[in-house]
């Protein structure tokens, strides 16, 4: 099941047409890198303004609020160019044991920073979580350099 | 021997060249370092084209997130310069690496512009204030010159 639709996106003509071009292919890596640093940048304000080392005079739910339509953005882009990335080598990434690794990675730091969002109230809870969604985000990055690796 | 041929030659960007994972380790830092760097400034930019923290005073986001912008920077620079002596002989003519070279000093010029002049008066407005138009020209510069660098910089390793 999940093989066959690793080899749909391959089919499809966005695959078709990445797997030929390697301006498409690195214009979308491009693509893929911006948006999370997007989505990287309002993970490391948010975390670091509830850990009280940025932003000490607005209150993290402020903080929060502000960026969450560019990380939500970032990350439906991040989400596209990242299946426009399996697309374009779906055998590769069904093959490779870090690609279910980073996915459930990015399921966790999702996961931690939707709770941190609705725990912003309780400061102990708060600062642990924004620990752990740092570290968690950090190795989604890494795990995903390393995805074109082996 | 040209200057760039002894840099590719000397023992560390040998090390890191014939090493299996200090080329990848460092490009993780470079990529961790571009977002505190780009991610920060993305952030002041926003605020300076009122798209976001409309209510915070321009300043105060500017100068607390200057520290984390920095460090970035510093991540950036010795793992980009670590890459670079590295592959330096084989890609100095890379027309991309060029390129973001060029808009790395524009995107940098651009900074120290804006802090030599627009960003003077900066302290002097308050919050919920709307940027003034030569603020806002500086911030917009600012995202289409570092987005351009991180694109060109994707783009290296493959022409």
């Amino acid at each position: 099941m999940i093989e066959a639709i690793f080899m749909w996106l391959g089919r499809t003509s966005v695959g078709t047409a990445l797997q030929q071009s390697t301006a498409g292919f690195a214009a979308t890596e491009a693509l893929h890198i911006l948006a999370l640093s997007v989505v990287g940048g309002s993970i490391l304000v948010a975390n670091l303004t509830v850990l009280g080392r940025v932003l000490k005079t607005t209150a993290p739910e402020t903080v929060f609020r502000q960026l969450q339509p560019f990380y939500r953005g970032a990350l439906v882009l991040v989400a596209i160019s990242g299946m426009m990335l399996v697309a374009a080598g779906p055998y590769k990434y069904y093959t490779n044991p870090l690609f279910p690794l980073k996915l459930g990675l990015l399921v966790v730091a999702v996961t931690l920073h939707a709770i941190l969002s609705r725990r912003l109230n309780t400061q102990s809870v708060a600062r642990r979580l924004a620990i752990a969604s740092l570290v968690v985000w950090t190795s989604v990055v890494i795990t995903g350099r390393w995805l074109g690796l082996i | 021997m040209t200057l760039v041929q002894q840099l590719y030659d000397s023992p560390l960007a040998t090390a890191i060249r014939e090493s299996d994972n200090l080329f990848p380790i460092l490009q993780t830092f470079h990529i961790l370092g571009t977002i505190g760097l780009a991610g920060t400034i993305a952030v002041v930019d926003l605020r300076l084209l009122n798209v976001a923290f409309r209510r915070e005073a321009p300043a105060a986001v500017a100068e607390s997130l200057l520290p984390v912008t920095w460090v970035g920077f510093a991540i950036m620079a010795i793992s980009g310069g670590l890459l670079f002596a590295a592959q330096s002989a084989k890609i100095y003519g890379n027309v991309f690496l060029r390129a973001k070279l060029l808009l790395l000093a524009l995107a940098i010029a651009n900074v120290v512009l804006f802090h030599s002049t627009t960003y003077r008066n900066i302290r002097a407005w308050g919050g919920e204030v709307s940027p003034a138009t030569a603020a806002r020209v500086f911030a917009l510069l600012s995202l289409l010159l570092w987005s351009a660098v991180i694109v060109t910089g994707r783009f290296i390793a493959y022409f």
